[in-house]
C-alpha cells in the first residue's frame, strides 16, 4: 500500500469529520454508504443526511 | 491489568471485561440488554442469558473489550481468551444505531490541536458533539441521550 491511499481523518474545527484515502462508509445495516475517497461526516448530530455533513453545524 | 478489569462466570464460560479497551460500540447493551446493562450495578449478568446468546454478543464485540473462555470441568478457567478476527487492510468506518462511528484498520487522525495519531487497529468517532475527548467518542451519548431519527 503507498502513502496516497493511506486514510486520514481530519478533525475540522467546529466542523465535521474530513476523511480520506481508501475507505468504506457502511451504514447501520451495514450496508455500503460510500466508497468515495473523500467524505466529511457529521460529529455534531445535527445533519439530516448522517452520518454525511450537511452544514447543518453552522446554523 | 487494570484495576477496572472484571469478570463474570456462569456455570460454562468466564466473561471478561476491560473497560479501556471498549470503544462504546453498543453492540452489547443494544443487542442484549438484560445481560449487558450499563445502567446497572454491575453492568454484566450472566445469569439473564443463556450461553450461547453470551459468546454470540462477545464474539460481536469489535476489541477485546468483552472477551471469554469456557470453564473447564475442574472448575478452573482455561488461560486463552477468546481472540477477535484481524482487521481488515482497507479502513471501513461503520455507524453505529444510536452511538459513534466505529473506525476498523490503519489510518492517521488528525486531532481537534493538529496533532497526529496513528490508529493501529480500530477506534470510535463521536457523532453526537458531547465527547469530551474530540474527535473520538468517550461513551458520553449513553448518559445524555443520543437518538437520531436516521442513522
Amino acid at each position: 500500500m503507498n502513502d496516497i491511499q493511506k486514510t486520514k481523518v481530519t478533525t475540522l474545527k467546529d466542523g465535521p469529520l474530513m476523511v480520506e484515502g481508501n475507505f468504506s462508509v457502511k451504514g447501520i445495516d451495514g450496508n455500503i454508504l460510500s466508497t468515495m475517497n473523500k467524505v466529511f461526516l457529521c460529529r455534531c448530530g445535527k445533519s439530516a443526511n448522517k452520518p454525511f455533513c450537511d452544514g447543518s453545524h453552522k446554523k | 491489568m487494570d484495576k477496572n478489569d472484571r469478570s463474570y462466570s456462569n456455570n460454562e464460560i468466564t466473561v471478561h471485561w476491560k473497560s479501556k479497551e471498549c470503544v462504546h460500540a453498543g453492540t452489547c447493551f443494544r443487542e442484549l440488554r438484560k445481560v449487558f446493562d450499563p445502567s446497572r450495578r454491575p453492568w454484566i449478568d450472566l445469569e439473564q442469558g443463556t450461553t450461547e446468546q453470551i459468546i454470540d454478543i462477545v464474539e460481536r464485540c469489535p476489541t477485546d473489550a468483552l472477551t471469554y473462555e469456557r470453564n473447564t470441568s475442574s472448575g478452573d478457567t482455561s488461560k486463552e481468551a477468546s481472540s477477535k478476527p484481524q482487521t481488515a487492510e482497507k479502513v471501513t468506518f461503520s455507524v453505529m444505531r444510536n452511538g459513534p462511528i466505529l473506525a476498523e484498520g490503519k489510518f492517521t487522525v488528525v486531532k481537534p490541536d493538529g496533532s497526529e495519531q496513528e490508529i493501529k487497529s480500530i477506534t470510535s468517532f463521536c457523532r453526537c458533539g458531547m465527547s469530551r475527548t474530540q474527535p473520538f467518542c468517550d461513551g458520553t451519548h449513553n448518559k445524555k441521550g443520543f437518538f437520531p431519527d436516521n442513522y
